[in-house]
């Protein structure tokens, strides 16, 4: 599994302004990077679960939608 | 008062078929509750007393011809506020849509005008649906009538507000995180999730597309089947709907529950819960098994990453479908939406297919759980209705998020699109009213009705009402 740096005010400021295109202060990073730290600890815990072999449940049908 | 509003949606049915009750009389009836009520409890965003007044002249003039249609023909309901409605401003409680008229009816709303309903107008709602509490809406918050400095639950809050106070017989919900369930814990009243896939979500205000579900709230198990009867259908508007053939959803609600299997999963669902949720639930639980059941202690593997994976697809699809707007806009979106949305810019891709997959993952636990059992049973909600400023809940010692609380035990159920019903099962020393939550296997929503209409002619939760509309 990758390893991945603690997600800081900083990181999250260039991410939300350069890359999603939202502007936020730095008080607002601060708190959204605890947040956001908070929920990719949990998804660290959950790439530990047996998902290898599942393919996500998101389904594409021709028949469906292409008209 | 006029007691006619606080009947149930058969019982109503019954005295409408009948003519002993006009619909007129009854909508004339509800809009007085209205009137009296609305202010307190701000369940209403609009009202439409024409429109209802004219569906009820219609309905009456086709009943005295003969042309009953059914069950709900007659019946006054509300839509939330995130159902769109031809001619009738629907707005999402948020300052973004402003007072958009749409120039169509969401397909559950024309099922149900299809079927005879009346509309009194739109309720209530967390801004977009995106919360738990219903406390961040541009009309204010709806206040819970049990308690009125405390929150309805959300994201269905006027609907649930609306139902317990006969300001409406019943209403339209959504539930993504658990936003029927939860207001009909919060406020005493009857909510249903159906299976991912029985409803249309065509003409619903998107909150994230892959676990969205709309679904009925009333004030029985048996109402909740009679409003979910026309919703069960396929749509091509909308995809996801399953095309399949439905059962009557009540034909089987007078069978008891005689030998049912009822699994009880303490772990997660019951030990994080307030001591007196969890000691009214058990006790629910006994009930039902003293009318036959067979509770089995049962344990729901990997349920704990429920949270973590809920709550990337939240932020992520919700993010998806606002980014256009809240990027020109985003003054217009409330603190806590806007809050939200941001976060959502975050999220990976890669992370958000793993939270896909692990819902595979969760769907095979239940899934092997579900060779035991019937049903499972549990807290709808693992705490009380806690007064609407209020952020933080301390639990058998434990600071926690009230928001994350709130959706504990509901979520799971919308990552794997079972059915799930909520019917009230008691109340804490101070009113406050307690869910116990039926989990039910794939369209398994006419044994959830059954169990729970046995269990409500076994009690009388669901026949309380606060003392602000006439109860004790």
């Amino acid at each position: 599994m990758h390893r991945r740096s603690k997600i800081d005010a900083k990181t999250l400021r260039l991410i939300s302004e350069e890359l999603a295109g939202i502007p936020v202060g730095a008080k607002l990073a601060e708190t959204h990077s605890e947040v956001i730290e908070s929920l990719m600890q949990g998804v660290d815990q959950l790439r530990k679960l047996p998902l290898k072999e599942l393919a996500p449940p998101l389904t594409f049908s021709p028949e469906e939608d292409v008209k | 008062m006029n007691e006619l509003i606080h009947l149930s949606i058969a019982a109503l049915g019954d005295l409408l078929r009948t003519k002993k009750v006009s619909p007129v009389e009854l909508t004339k009836a509800y809009l007085a509750s209205i009137g009296e009520h609305n202010d307190t409890v701000n369940a209403y965003v609009t009202i439409t007393p024409e429109l209802a007044l004219a569906d009820a002249k219609q309905a009456e003039a086709e009943i005295a011809r003969g042309h009953y249609k059914g069950p709900l023909h007659g019946i006054p309901i509300a839509h939330k506020d995130i159902y769109c409605t031809a001619d009738v401003r629907t707005t999402c409680c948020s300052e973004v849509l402003g007072n958009y008229v749409p120039d169509f009816d969401a397909t559950v709303v024309k099922q149900w005008r299809d079927a005879g309903t009346v509309m009194l107008g739109k309720l209530n709602t967390h801004e977009f649906a995106y919360g738990t509490r219903n406390t961040s809406s541009s009309f204010g918050p709806v206040k819970n009538p049990w308690r009125l400095d405390c929150h309805t639950g959300g994201s269905s809050g006027g609907s649930a507000a609306a139902v317990l106070m006969g300001m409406c017989a019943g209403a339209t919900g959504s539930d993504s995180g658990g936003s029927i369930r939860m207001p009909a814990a919060a406020t005493g009243i009857t909510g249903l999730k159906p299976t991912f896939g029985l409803g249309s979500r065509y003409g619903v205000f998107p909150l994230m597309w892959t676990m969205d579900h709309p679904g009925p709230m009333a004030r029985t198990a048996l109402d909740c089947a009679l409003l979910l009867q026309p919703m069960a259908a396929y749509d091509p508007n909308d995809k996801t709907t399953v095309n399949r053939r439905y059962p009557d959803f009540s034909w089987q609600a007078e069978k008891g529950i005689k030998g049912l299997r009822v699994g009880v999963p303490r772990r997660y669902f019951f030990d994080e819960a307030e001591e007196v949720v969890e000691t009214t639930v058990l006790e629910a639980i006994a009930i039902l098994k003293e009318l036959g059941a067979e509770p089995v202690e049962v344990d729901i593997t990997h349920i704990e990453h429920a949270a973590t994976a809920s709550g990337i697809l939240h932020l992520a699809e919700a993010a998806a479908y606002h980014d256009d707007v809240f990027s020109e806009h985003p003054e217009q979106y409330t603190p806590e939406t806007r809050r939200n949305l941001e976060l959502g810019s975050y999220i990976l891709a890669k992370d958000y297919l793993h939270a896909q997959r692990y819902r595979r993952l969760l769907g095979t636990s239940f899934k092997e759980v579900f060779q035991r059992v019937d049903v499972l049973a549990m807290p709808t909600i693992s705490l009380l209705a806690t007064p609407i400023s209020q952020e933080q809940i301390r639990i058998r010692g434990k600071e926690k998020s009230v928001h994350l609380s709130m959706l504990h035990n509901t979520e799971p159920i919308d990552l794997t699109g079972l059915p799930a019903l909520s019917v009230p099962c008691g109340f804490a020393d101070d009113n406050r009213p307690i869910g116990l939550q039926i989990v039910g296997r794939p369209f398994d929503e006419s044994l959830l009705i059954r169990l729970g209409h046995t269990y409500q002619q076994a009690t009388a939760w669901h026949l309380k009402r606060p003392a602000i509309c006439g109860g004790v």
